[in-house]
C-alpha cells in the first residue's frame, strides 16, 4: 500500500468513527428506531455483540455502570483493543510486546471469552 | 578417447618426453600450452590445440579447484557455501483488533470464526509453516471482511425488524 492510501485510509477511518460515536452519543439506540442485532431477531438468542449500541451510547456519557449493564465484554475489551493497537503502531519497537499480544494464549482467551459470555448471557439473560 | 592408440611427444618442464600413451601424457601433468606432437599433426602445437587433449584437460585439470556438488547436483566453480539459513520471515497479520471489534458491532457471530483463524497465524508461524501462516492470515480478513459485510447487508432488515 501506498503511503497516500495508507493516508487516506487512516484519515477515513477516523472520520467514520468520529461521525459513528457522534451519532450514538446524540440518539439513544434504547429509544430510537436503531438496528436491532438480526442475530437476535432471527434466532432469539443474543450473540456477544448485543447490547453493544446502547453500551456504547452509554458510554458517551460517562456512564460506565450502565454501559457494563448493557454490554460487560464491550467494556472488557476495550483495554486489551488499546493495547492490541498500541502494539501494532509500535510492532518495530516492541517486537515482542506485539508476538505475546498475537500469541496463542492471548488469542484463545479471547475467544474462550466471547464463547464463556455468549453462553453465560442467553443462560442468566445478561 | 583415453584408449587411442596414438603416441604423444611433449615437452614438459623444459624435458622432451615420448613417446607414451594418451594415458600417460595426462599422468604428466600437461597444461594447455605445454607443446606436443602426435602422428597426424603437422608441427608442435599446444596441448589446447589438440581435440582429445583439450576434452581431458577439462575434465581432469580444471584450471580452479572443483567444489563437492550441492543438492542440485551441479559441480561449483567457486567455493562451495551451503545454503545460508532462512530469513527470519515477518509474522503475517492476526487481524485480532479487527476480530474482535466485528464481533461485538457487528451482529454477526462469524466474528469468531475471524478469532480461530487468528489464533492459527500465530501457531503456524511458530511451527514454522510459513505458507499456512500466510493462508490464515488471509482467511481471517476474509472472515472479518464477510462479518462486515453481512452487517451492512442486514442493516436495513434489522432497522425494519425495530420499526416494527
Amino acid at each position: 500500500m501506498t503511503r497516500n492510501a495508507r493516508l487516506t485510509l487512516y484519515i477515513g477511518g477516523i472520520v467514520a468513527l468520529a461521525s459513528f460515536l457522534l451519532i450514538y452519543a446524540s440518539f439513544d439506540p434504547a429509544h430510537n428506531p436503531f438496528p436491532r442485532c438480526i442475530f437476535l431477531s432471527l434466532s432469539g438468542l443474543k450473540c456477544p455483540g448485543c447490547g453493544s449500541q446502547r453500551a456504547l451510547h452509554a458510554l458517551m456519557h460517562g456512564n460506565l455502570a450502565q454501559a457494563w449493564h448493557y454490554n460487560s465484554i464491550l467494556i472488557l475489551s476495550l483495554p486489551l483493543l488499546a493495547l492490541l493497537g498500541f502494539g501494532s503502531l509500535y510492532k518495530n519497537r516492541y517486537p515482542r510486546l506485539y508476538n505475546r499480544l498475537n500469541g496463542s494464549t492471548v488469542i484463545w482467551t479471547v475467544f474462550a471469552i466471547t464463547i464463556g459470555w455468549w453462553i453465560l448471557r442467553n443462560i442468566f439473560d445478561w | 578417447m583415453e584408449n587411442n592408440n596414438y603416441r604423444y611427444w611433449a615437452i614438459h618442464n623444459g624435458m622432451r618426453i615420448g613417446p607414451v600413451s594418451f594415458g600417460e601424457l595426462m599422468e604428466l601433468g600437461i597444461r594447455q600450452e605445454t607443446p606436443v606432437w602426435r602422428a597426424g599433426l603437422a608441427d608442435w602445437c599446444e596441448a589446447s590445440a589438440v581435440p582429445e587433449i583439450t576434452q581431458c584437460l577439462e575434465v581432469n585439470i580444471p584450471p580452479v579447484p572443483m567444489y563437492p556438488p550441492d543438492y542440485t547436483g551441479t559441480w561449483h566453480q567457486t567455493p562451495y557455501i551451503p545454503e545460508v539459513p532462512r530469513q527470519e520471515k515477518p509474522m503475517p497479520p492476526t487481524y485480532l483488533v479487527w476480530s474482535i471489534i466485528t464481533t461485538l458491532l457487528c451482529c454477526i457471530p462469524t466474528g469468531i470464526v475471524a478469532i480461530i483463524y487468528s489464533s492459527k497465524v500465530n501457531s503456524r508461524f511458530t511451527s514454522g509453516d510459513y505458507d499456512g501462516a500466510q493462508k490464515a492470515s488471509d482467511a481471517a480478513a476474509i472472515w472479518i471482511l464477510v462479518t462486515v459485510v453481512l452487517g451492512l447487508i442486514s442493516l436495513p432488515f434489522q432497522i425494519l425488524i425495530s420499526l416494527l
